[in-house]
């Protein structure tokens, strides 16, 4: 499983304005082109917030959620470069966001193997600071797909 | 959208998340990737969060809502995509489109239905 095809580049957000949790994670949602119930979708994640917080430390933050919003698993990437305080567990401002949003029915438990990989890619993408770099979607996409092939 | 099916919408999405951290699997995942929880039981702040939101839903609505879980074991609210119920896929009839301010349910698997 690689995320590079799971990745758009509609859904890649490399300059977000979002100065708060609640914004960045409307930002984020906003990517899915599907997402009618959008603002439902945000309580969601707030919840899922609400029990601790989803930066995992590093300036990256992974929040994730079941929705019907999605009819198959969505994947969301952001980028701050002035940071967000996302009470992470360093308590360090988050750059980098990664959203996953699955449906209720996920066969093949890709929610879980999914948010697995994203962890390990964040590792990689956290070495010297390399997502950074990418000044386009295509070029995150190209970087994500370099590291993949690292593993 | 009325705020009864919203109300329920959220309910089904606080469902979601329970049975998500009722599992083990899932769990461990979540302490590996390095998620930390508040403290507390996840599981018994979201079924307070789910009481909360109970007092907002009637208990006829709640109790059905009950009985369509338990029967398909899936969802009980659902969108209607391109005039198809998205539970069970069988065409919704048009007239029932004209009182989407209204819970509705669709008239072959029961579910809750709303316009997508």
């Amino acid at each position: 499983m690689n995320l590079y095809n799971m990745l758009k580049p509609e859904c890649i957000n490399l300059n977000l304005s979002g100065k708060k949790k609640k914004e960045v994670l409307e930002e984020l949602v906003g990517c899915i082109r599907k997402a009618k119930d959008s603002d439902l979708l945000v309580s969601t994640l707030l919840k899922r917030e609400d029990l601790g917080s989803t930066g995992i430390g590093k300036g990256v933050a992974i929040p994730h959620g079941r929705s019907l919003v999605a009819d198959k698993l969505e994947l969301v990437v952001g980028r701050s470069d002035a940071g967000v305080e996302f009470n992470a567990i360093d308590k360090k401002p988050v750059h980098l966001f990664f959203l996953i949003v699955a449906p209720p029915q996920d066969p093949g438990n890709q929610y879980l193997i999914t948010l697995g990989r994203v962890a390990v890619v964040c590792q990689e993408l956290l070495k010297r600071k390399r997502y950074e770099k990418p000044q386009t979607s295509e070029e995150f996409i190209a970087l994500v797909k370099e590291i993949e092939k690292e593993l | 959208m009325s705020e009864e099916l919203r109300c329920l919408l959220e309910l089904q999405h606080l469902d979601y998340m329970i049975k998500d951290w009722r599992n083990t699997e899932m769990r461990r995942e979540f302490k590996k990737i390095g998620f930390q929880t508040a403290t507390g039981d996840p599981v018994e702040m979201l079924l307070k969060k789910r009481e909360k939101l109970l007092e907002r839903i009637s208990p006829a609505l709640y109790q059905m809502y009950q009985r369509i879980i338990s029967r398909y074991n899936d969802w009980a609210v659902v969108p209607v995509v391109n005039g198809f119920c998205g539970g069970c896929f069988s065409k919704v009839p048009t007239e029932l489109s004209s009182q989407r301010g209204t819970v509705n349910n669709c008239p072959n698997c029961g579910r809750f239905i709303y316009w997508d």
